[in-house]
């Protein structure tokens, strides 16, 4: 359990059978009264933001939650492999869990792994990727101005919007956050 | 690595020092004398709400406590007709920590011989304007405080009242505050400090006066209307600064206050704790009519450097101590 005065950003607590991270806590003492911590939590899980107000003393449950670096290995009907790169354990994942992470997964690829209470719920890939085109339309020589985007698909199958003046069979460095390009990477 | 620096420039501490001399300069020009007394207390603050650090001197010694602030010690010296007294000291609270709050801070705190909190929240403006170049300060009741911001009158707060306010301002109260029969003093503080507090003395200090008689603390009841203390608040910035009251003097109603106090913290859990007769002897032998207040010099600093956190303006902070 972790008492309001340990309360802290990145504290990792479960409440209602939930895990939440806490990205932020305020001391609240009025006056005279009693002192309070509101905190806002995010679900691990769910994403959502909520907030919780809390008596000074009160005291939360520590959720079972951790994250471990591991290999992408393969994937194979719809199932996601992937292995602790410490002990060599292999742990499986769906689509679903992986969500739009599937853009940006390359065999060998070191992405960190959300641990629940012994399973896997997540993962978070690195936050800029390099992929190569395997198809768009023909870049246009020179334009390097114009600020029009064409969609290009990469090995991954994903597409992601390149500048016109971008070819296939380049290399591109990615933004997995927002998805978008960033530059041509350097060969 | 870098730990052992302090938290805050040297600079920071310069200005610090200069407003600690324009506190001491405005005193004495006033004719109030400074007066040291003891951070270790032999008895606790008694109050449901704040908790003392213990110091164990001896295996077979009695506990002692940090002071939460030097309020008795000071009514012993007025007691004893010390005049009108300020004195800039430690405070130690348990479990205040935050953006605002250090376990360990700064608090200067003043007495007024034969004045009534009127006249001291006159004085503590025109403190206020020498320290932080302000404007005069706005004087508000507590009643409209709450009307103002949160649209209740704390009269007349219910359970239901109570949590549509919450619902209405998006605001998210533990569990036992919104079970019918939540005691409402604890409801008014809890609204206060989230919703209210942060709307108070954006432009200008403001003064929360008439504080309910239930949260009258050291304060006089209010003669005319037993609904109301003789109590108030500073604000300034959305912060709290101080608290003031009209002081209370009768020795009995003191020590019923403190059995009172005793009998909430035991049924809140909390260990009742020992009174301290010396004070009580010492109202009892007269206290003059007075007013004090304790201010919270940490966030006169912060205010006067534009700073939002107590870590900009504390050498070594709790963390670093």
């Amino acid at each position: 359990m972790y008492d309001t005065s340990e309360f802290r950003k990145g504290l990792r607590v479960e409440i209602d059978g939930q895990p939440y991270l806490m990205v932020e806590n305020q001391f609240v003492k009025p006056g005279k009264g009693q002192a309070f911590n509101r905190v806002k939590l995010k679900g691990l899980l769910s994403g959502n933001v909520i907030d919780r107000t809390y008596k000074s003393g009160e005291k939360v449950e520590k959720a079972d939650i951790n994250e471990q670096s591991m290999q992408f290995l393969y994937e194979a009907d719809g199932t996601y492999h992937f292995m602790d790169n410490e002990t060599y354990e292999q742990v499986e994942m769906t689509k679903d869990q992986i969500a739009d992470n599937w853009k940006w997964l390359l065999e060998e690829m070191a992405v960190e792994v959300l641990i629940y209470k012994g399973q896997p719920v997540s993962i978070t890939v690195p936050n800029f990727t390099v992929l190569e085109i395997t198809f768009c339309e023909p870049g246009m020589k020179g334009d390097t101005a114009t600020s029009a985007n064409k969609p290009a698909t990469v090995s991954t199958g994903a597409i992601v919007y390149v500048p016109l003046f971008v070819n296939q069979n380049e290399k591109i460095k990615i933004d997995t956050r927002t998805g978008e390009y960033v530059e041509r990477a350097k060969s | 690595m870098s730990s052992w620096r302090p938290g805050c420039s040297i600079e920071v501490l310069r200005k610090r020092a200069e407003l600690l001399h324009q506190v001491r300069l405005f005193f004495r020009e006033r004719g109030v004398l400074e007066v040291e007394t003891p951070s270790i207390s032999r008895y606790p603050t008694i109050d449901l709400h704040l908790e003392s650090l213990t110091v164990e001197l001896g295996v077979n010694a009695q506990t002692r406590y940090l002071i939460s602030s030097p309020e008795y010690h000071m009514k012993r010296l007025l007691c004893a007709d010390s005049g009108s007294i300020f004195q800039v000291c430690k405070a130690f609270r348990q479990d205040e920590m935050g953006q605002r709050h250090n376990p360990e801070f700064t608090m200067l705190e003043w007495y007024r011989v034969d004045w009534d909190h009127w006249g001291l929240m006159a004085e503590t403006e025109a403190l206020l304007q020498e320290l932080l170049g302000c404007e005069k300060a706005d004087r508000l009741s507590y009643t409209d405080a709450f009307l103002n911001y949160s649209h209740q009158d704390p009269f007349r707060l219910t359970t239901s009242s109570f949590r549509k306010c919450c619902e209405d301002n998006a605001l998210s109260p533990p569990d036992y505050l919104i079970k019918a029969g939540g005691a409402k003093d604890e409801r008014l503080n809890f609204l206060m400090g989230v919703l209210i507090e942060p709307n108070l003395g954006l432009e200008r200090p403001v003064f929360i006066y008439d504080y309910p008689a239930s949260q009258a603390n050291l304060s006089r009841i209010n003669q005319k209307n037993k609904l109301l203390s003789e109590r108030f608040e500073l604000f300034f910035r959305g912060m709290e600064l101080g608290n003031g009251f009209h002081e209370l003097a009768d020795a009995d109603e003191q020590a019923s206050r403190f059995e009172k106090e005793n009998r909430l913290r035991a049924e809140g859990g909390k260990t009742p704790l020992p009174v301290d007769r010396d004070f009580l002897d010492g109202l009892a032998s007269g206290l003059p009519d007075c007013a004090g207040i304790a201010i919270g010099f940490d966030r006169i600093v912060m205010l006067a450097l534009d700073k939002t956190s107590i870590s900009e303006v504390t050498p070594f902070l709790w963390d670093r101590a």
